[in-house]
């Protein structure tokens, strides 16, 4: 028991401090670890708006008269931040392995069961290391594939934007080979993105982002207070398996409880059908894909079918639709 | 060779917290050596005076329930000195998307509540704070500048600055003058009872001696201050964050609701700590719903802001004396 909790509390240690290593600390010394409060008024206005959200894009009505919009999305990112961070511990890596083996073909199982289509964001090294993935989702016809960086590697602490960009087009050029497709839209890897970050994916002319939190509903967003023409898609802590269903010994782990879990999940989508918006959920095969979980996302799945007039969709047809009934420009 | 020996060290240091984190604090146990009398002075510095639960309610009811919620918004991660995308996105939810959601439940029921408003999220969104004034039932109280950790201040007039350059913001945004606070973090410093008596404030909600309305004692002598006290078990954060302990809604509202009952029985205060960034998610909204819809169903519950219920017990207490 004890030797549980310790791996737990290891896991919040860990990333309070990879939190910690995220955030620039300006002017922090040991005696100012509150820098904020000295700050005046514009200061403050002008360094909280570098990334915000803008104008909502949720469109009058969906494709074929439907009142939601689903992205089953799927972050595929196995061992890549293990890679990234050059640390090869055998065990851990057994995870990405799973993924790649186990969580993946049981997700595709799943989703073939159902004929819904999913977004699959991927960092190159996983593809590379685990190359029969891509072809496996590619085969199915309905999905889309999507960047995780290079390698998942944290933008944050990549500090060169051009280093960050180089990675992500060579990222965008591996799995544009690897599915035959060059992809369009992007996920921040480790589930973060960099003050360069909507800079490059517009200038690489991505189409969207799913990483943001700031609603439950697509927006555009905004880049030092200008509207980029970049649609967010955006993610949720609740609607992600990674901060409770993890494998105790690969993540948190908080409430190992799919039951509960997937309960929030279907309470969010009740809701969402109730505002008539998007309903994205962020998986990890890795997570999802272990038997105990596996059922809970296929019953999901069924529940969702039930309901009338629902729009499952990748997440490229979802941006491009919301993106075209605004009357966003290229 | 270099990088192995970081990632043991760094390990070894995400283990050693993480011990750290089952255990009472390391280090020196000076208390140890204390004489009675010193004991005494460190332990009543702040402490719990007469209880305040009036005799009767409002029009006879037998409980208050006091809706409370924290607009944290932004100011964390501006506190720290960071404008990460993903963390102001995170904190942007809170105005843009739960602030909303919660503003039309509470209209729907046609309930009043508190919010206590850091400064700065006001600054920032101007138009959540005019969406809070709009239906005239809420009430703002103080919740630091910029959500400012006041013991890491450990700074008695750094701590006044920012106290009362807040009580100025937020009378301005707000058209009212502050009589209450939260304190940021829901953390006291040794000198915040001192500062709120300075700032004429008629009430604090962030202690926890017991759980209904006392009078806050500063030095063994009576302060004037009431205390509405906030349990911690009564706060979402604590619950339902992605590292929170029990990510469930429907378990939370549960325990809220038991909550609920037995203060009901024993005729006290209910006091709600909620977060539009926690409670105002889509998977969450509806069990607040379910929990206002149980509570109103019982008779003689009075719903009103903390500053009423403050009010309400200080006249009630001095008139009976």
């Amino acid at each position: 028991m004890g030797y549980r909790v310790s791996i737990a509390s290891m896991w919040v240690a860990m990333l309070l401090a990879i939190v910690a290593a995220q955030q620039p600390q300006q002017g922090a010394t040991q005696e100012n670890t509150q820098p904020g409060r000295l700050w005046p008024e514009d200061q403050l206005l002008r360094f909280a708006r570098a990334v915000r959200a803008g104008r909502k894009l949720t469109p009058n009505r969906w494709p074929a008269g439907a009142r939601i919009a689903v992205a089953l999305t799927f972050t595929l990112n196995n061992s890549a931040s293990n890679f990234a961070r050059a640390d090869m511990t055998v065990d851990v890596l057994t995870g990405g392995e799973f993924g790649a083996r186990r969580g993946l073909p049981r997700v595709l199982d799943v989703l073939d069961r159902h004929r819904v289509p999913a977004t699959f964001f991927i960092p190159a090294t996983a593809a590379i290391v685990d190359p029969t993935m891509i072809p496996e989702i590619v085969k199915r016809q309905r999905h889309e594939v999507g960047t995780l960086g290079w390698s998942d590697e944290n933008p944050l602490q990549v500090t060169v934007a051009a280093e960050e960009e180089a990675l992500l087009l060579r990222a965008s050029d591996y799995l544009a080979k690897a599915s035959g497709k060059k992809p369009v839209g992007a996920r921040g890897p480790s589930m973060a993105l960099s003050l360069h970050t909507i800079g490059i994916l517009k200038k690489m002319r991505f189409l969207y982002d799913s990483t943001l939190m700031a609603m439950d509903e697509p927006y555009e967003v905004l880049l030092d207070g200008q509207p980029s023409g970049i649609v967010e898609l955006p993610v949720s802590r609740m609607l992600d398996d990674f901060p409770t269903l993890t494998a105790p010994r690969f993540g948190p782990a908080a409430l190992p409880s799919p039951q509960l879990i997937f309960e929030t999940f279907r309470d969010d989508f009740d809701e969402a059908y109730q505002e008539g918006t998007l309903f994205l959920l962020t998986l990890h095969p890795q997570f999802v894909g272990m038997r105990s979980r596996i059922d809970f996302l296929d019953s999901l799945i069924s529940y969702i079918q039930s309901k009338p007039n629902v729009w499952f969709a990748t997440a490229e047809e979802v941006a491009r639709y919301v993106k075209q009934q605004a009357g966003m420009s290229n | 060779m270099r990088l192995p020996v970081v990632i043991a060290a760094a390990v070894a240091s995400c283990w050693s917290l993480a011990v750290r984190a089952q255990q009472p604090p390391a280090g020196p146990q000076p208390g140890l050596k204390w004489t009675e009398q010193e004991l005494i002075t460190a332990g009543h510095h702040v402490r719990a005076g007469r209880t305040l639960t009036p005799k009767s309610w409002p029009d006879g009811a037998r409980i208050a329930v006091c809706l409370t919620f924290d607009p944290d918004n932004l100011t964390l991660p501006l506190l720290r000195g960071t404008n990460a995308p993903v963390t102001i996105s995170e904190g942007e939810y809170s105005p843009l998307s739960g602030m909303p959601r919660i503003l039309r439940l509470l209209d729907h029921y046609n309930l009043p509540a508190t919010f206590y408003v850091p400064a700065v999220s006001a600054i920032l969104h101007p138009d959540m704070m005019a969406d809070i004034m709009k239906s005239g039932r809420h009430e703002v109280g103080l919740h630091g500048w910029i959500h400012e950790n006041p013991i890491a201040l450990n700074d008695r007039e750094e701590e006044w600055r920012l106290m009362s350059q807040a009580v100025g913001l937020l009378e301005k945004s707000s058209g009212k003058r502050p009589t209450g606070i939260r304190s940021p973090y829901m953390y006291m410093s040794p000198f915040t009872l001192e500062l709120l008596k300075r700032a004429g404030l008629l009430y604090d909600t962030t202690l926890a001696s017991l759980d209904e309305p006392y009078e806050l004692e500063l030095d063994g002598r009576p302060t004037g201050i009431v205390e509405l006290p906030a349990n911690w078990l009564l706060d979402d954060a604590v619950f339902l964050p992605a590292n929170g302990s029990l990510p469930s809604p429907r378990l939370m509202l549960q325990t809220f609701k038991d909550d609920f009952d037995v203060a009901y029985r024993e005729g006290t205060l209910v006091m709600l700590i909620l977060h539009p960034h926690v409670t105002g998610h889509r998977s969450r909204i509806r069990y607040l719903e379910a929990l206002l819809l149980y509570m109103k169903s019982q008779p003689g519950v009075w719903f009103a802001t903390a500053a009423d219920v403050a009010r309400y017990v200080k006249q009630a207490a001095d008139s009976s004396q």
